[in-house]
């Protein structure tokens, strides 16, 4: 499973990649977005893998029986998903506001910007 | 006995008090500061030798010390008395116009840096002093800072001295010249553009668009006799391997300033001319085994004395007449005959007549240099008095001088009399029994203190090279207008100045084109380069860890998150892409919930969702994406892609593969309990053991909301006038 997952991994990072090169800047967009999942898969995936076992601890005891999930690695990605949203949020509401402005989502011809002619 | 930092303290105190004084008291103030400067020099001849040290970074052995003790003592006592005088001088040349505070608090600053530099045993300090004189340095060529001219030559001298002073911080962090032959190099590099040696020769003419207070100052009297007085501190004359390089650039200065003073009509500039050429002989001087201190400083104090007085004459003369082009001036003395005998007696010291100091000083100079040395020392003395000759008395001799012209206030002739008074009286001096044994002490074998030589050979030489020079001097008056020089390496640096930014525009051109997706193609190919830079220099690794057989569920939740990933690569429809990312996203989601992250599962949900809500919101109207790149383009991006991602691939086995400590996570398994009173370990952490992090977090998503509704509102109000 780890190796179809690093697969996976690597899939996601180089879809996203490929999106990010692109001159569409909404492309630009949902690559980012790619790679937001591709890096909180590989933290989740290099802490290791424990099937079906949350890091619980059962009523009664003071700490999980047993091997369980790592809750560091959890918790982090935790953090990771929600402030990579608000990234996301912010940077759509731009984009959207660019094309507003500029009726196109081509980076090219986008004007304003340093090189412009 | 005043400690040695004091005399460091007083230009600084000054500067300060000058900066708050009102500008009806300053004149005032300035003459009693210039008695004052001239009083602290002469006590800080008499003191006895003495040291001061502070700690500065006492890890690594850094202190901050000054020590008055022979050279030095003489350096910065001349430094401060000639100060004084340049004070009372810029309050008369400056007079009424209003930067005339500005001027004096720059000067006084710069003194106390000098002092400080000549005092400095420390190398940082010494750096530190040294730096501090080109920046003042800076300030003071660019003070007519609405002149191009002057900016332009304020920035070639500051980068020059900037770029020499920083080879010269390498060569003493390297453990000053003594220490290997590459500090030795870099030292005598970083001496070579302070003091304006070929080839850094060609900042200090240009420094002349300074007020002529500051040329007299910092440009000849002071801070250009830093680099040589480096020489000299740190024994250049045991570092015999330089020494064919040192004679040659002096060399080659001493030619260039004699090729000035013969073609150059500028009073400035001809006095800059003749700076150049005593710079090099101190040069040569720093490097004759045995010169000892007291031919070294007598050398550098007689040019400091006549020098400084010719730029004030010359100063007044412009402040007279209007010009200082020395072919439109002749007969001034009738006018002004304060200044005209001011620079009499100045003009006979640079020819190196006796009885002045200045006669001493070369005399003993000569007699201590070997042939070589010898020869360039002669070049130099015969450019020294055709730039005497032409300064100091054409234009007061001869016919009448076709333009009005008056005496100056005493404020602008005092200055230039008192040094070349002392120029004169300085033998006298040097006899008398106050300075007597303080110079003894300076003296070598060598350079004992005899006056007159005799009329040996060495005296019919220098008559020789008196009438040599008198004679190019007359040539050079009458000579028809000199041409412009085919290079000027003033110019070629100023171009290459002014190209640097262009070359860097054209390199981040080169690299991105202004254009991100470049630059991030150059990011993942680079990383992905490194990546695998580091496996292989690493070894490579193997692929040993313990792996869970996959369930057929799990096989087809991967297998939809790749492929809806991948079929949103080729999409046309934004619709159809936001639910692809969507569905990729979910399959991620229940790959958490299926290795024991619940939490995580129902996270990615709900973040997944609200992301295909926000892009819907955003994108799902916009028309179907174009196909914007071509076929050689796409497959360039796809293969940088597809590295990255291989490499992000092995990164993730390499990881899996290597011993981690799960010290962390234990911890918090087993503290959940106990200290945060929570069965979900997970939970706990967030909103306990790292509750001020999730606190953060909460701020920058209400931060990112705020600017959401922000450009959202915007555009509402916009759509309904």
């Amino acid at each position: 499973m780890e190796v179809l997952l690093a697969i996976l991994v690597g899939f996601l990072y180089a879809a996203g990649v490929y999106l990010m090169l692109r001159r569409s800047i909404v492309k630009l967009l949902f690559g980012l977005a790619l790679l937001g999942n591709a890096t909180n898969l590989l933290i989740f995936v290099a802490a290791g893998l424990q099937r079906g076992r949350p890091a619980f601890v059962p009523i009664g005891a003071t700490e999980p029986k047993g091997p369980v999930a790592d809750p560091l690695a959890q918790a982090l990605i935790l953090t990771a998903i929600v402030i990579g949203f608000g990234l996301l949020a912010f940077a759509t509401v731009l984009t959207r506001r660019v094309y507003d402005l500029q009726q196109d989502d081509d980076l090219d011809a986008l004007s304003g910007g340093e090189e412009d002619v | 006995m005043v400690p040695p930092f004091f005399w460091v303290a007083i230009g600084f105190l000054m500067a300060l008090i000058v900066m708050v004084t009102p500008r009806r008291a300053l004149g005032a103030l300035s003459c009693f500061g210039g008695v004052f400067l001239g009083v602290s020099a002469g006590v800080l001849l008499s003191q006895p030798a003495s040291t001061w040290a502070v700690a500065w970074v006492p890890a690594l052995g850094v202190e901050l010390s000054l020590a008055v003790e022979g050279l030095r003592q003489v350096f910065a006592s001349l430094i401060l008395g000639i100060g004084g005088l340049i004070v009372v001088f810029a309050t008369g040349y400056l007079g009424a116009d209003v930067r005339c505070r500005k001027l004096i608090a720059l000067l006084l600053a710069f003194m106390a840096s000098m002092v400080g530099l000549v005092l400095s045993t420390d190398p940082l300090g010494l750096f530190l002093f040294w730096e501090l004189t080109s920046f003042f340095s800076y300030l003071l060529i660019g003070f007519e800072d609405e002149d191009p001219v002057a900016r332009r030559a304020a920035r070639q001298a500051f980068v020059i001295t900037g770029a020499g002073g920083l080879v010269l911080l390498v060569g003493l962090l390297m453990g000053g010249a003594s220490a290997s032959p590459a500090a030795a190099i870099c030292v005598l590099i970083g001496a070579m553009t302070k003091s304006a040696l070929w080839p850094f020769h060609f900042w200090l003419p240009g420094a002349m668009a300074a007020p002529t207070p500051i040329s007299a100052y910092l440009h000849s009297a002071t801070m250009v006799k830093g680099g040589v007085f480096l020489l000299f501190v740190q024994d250049f004359s045991k570092i015999e391997f330089l020494h064919p390089y040192l004679i040659a650039s002096a060399a080659v200065t001493g030619l260039i300033a004699l090729r000035m003073s013969l073609f150059e009509c500028d009073l400035k500039k001809l006095l800059a001319a003749s700076t150049l050429g005593a710079l090099a002989m101190l040069a040569l001087l720093a490097t004759i085994p045995g010169a000892g201190p007291l031919a070294f400083a007598a050398v550098l104090v007689a040019h400091a004395l006549y020098k400084g007085a010719l730029f004030m004459i010359a100063g007044g003369i412009d402040h007279a007449t209007g010009t200082r082009n020395v072919r439109e001036l002749s007969g001034l003395r009738k006018a002004m005959p304060m200044t005209a005998t001011a620079a009499a007696l100045a003009g006979v010291a640079m020819m190196g007549l006796p009885p002045t100091l200045a006669f001493w000083a070369k005399e003993t100079a000569l007699g201590l240099a070997r042939p070589a040395i010898f020869a360039v020392l002669e070049l130099i003395a015969v450019g020294a008095v055709v730039v005497a000759v032409r300064v100091a008395f054409f234009p007061f001799w001869g016919r009448d001088c076709v333009r009005e012209a008056h005496e100056n206030p005493p404020t602008l002739w005092l200055g230039p009399a008192v040094l070349a008074g002392l120029g004169l009286l300085g033998p006298l001096l040097l006899m008398g029994p106050p300075l007597r044994p303080f110079l003894s002490s300076l003296a070598t074998q060598s350079s004992q203190i005899a006056y007159w030589h005799g009329f040996n050979a060495l005296f019919f030489v220098s008559l020789g090279t008196i009438a040599v020079g008198i004679g190019l001097a007359f040539w050079a008056q009458k000579r028809p207008e000199a041409r412009a020089p085919a290079f000027s390496a003033a110019d070629w640096t100023e171009s290459l100045l002014t190209r640097i930014p262009s070359w860097g525009s054209q390199l981040s051109k080169l690299v991105s084109g202004g254009k991100l997706r470049n630059e991030l193609g150059l990011f993942f190919a680079v990383a992905a380069g490194l990546m695998l830079f580091g496996l292989i220099s690493g070894g490579g690794f193997l692929l040993g860890f313990r792996t869970l057989p996959p369930t057929f569920e799990e096989i087809v939740i991967v297998a939809l998150a790749a492929l809806a990933a991948g079929v949103a690569l080729v999409q046309g429809s934004r619709i159809a892409v936001i639910a692809l990312l969507g569905i990729s996203g979910s399959a991620i989601a229940l790959i958490y919930l299926a290795y024991g992250a619940p939490d995580l599962a129902i996270t990615q949900f709900l973040i997944e969702m609200l992301t295909v809500i926000l892009f819907v919101l955003g994108f799902a109207r916009l028309p179907r994406f174009r196909s914007l790149s071509g076929g050689s383009t796409r497959v360039r991006d796809a293969l940088i892609a597809l590295a990255f991602g291989g490499m992000m691939s092995l990164l993730l086995l390499g990881v899996l593969s290597s011993e981690t400590s799960g010290t962390l996570s234990d911890y918090f398994l087993q503290n959940a309990v106990p200290e945060a009173y929570g069965r979900n370990v997970v939970n706990t952490i967030i909103v306990d053991f790292r509750a001020l992090d999730t606190l953060g977090e909460i701020v920058v998503i209400a931060m990112a909301a705020l600017g959401v509704s922000a450009l959202l509102l915007r555009r509402k109000s916009r759509s309904t006038p």
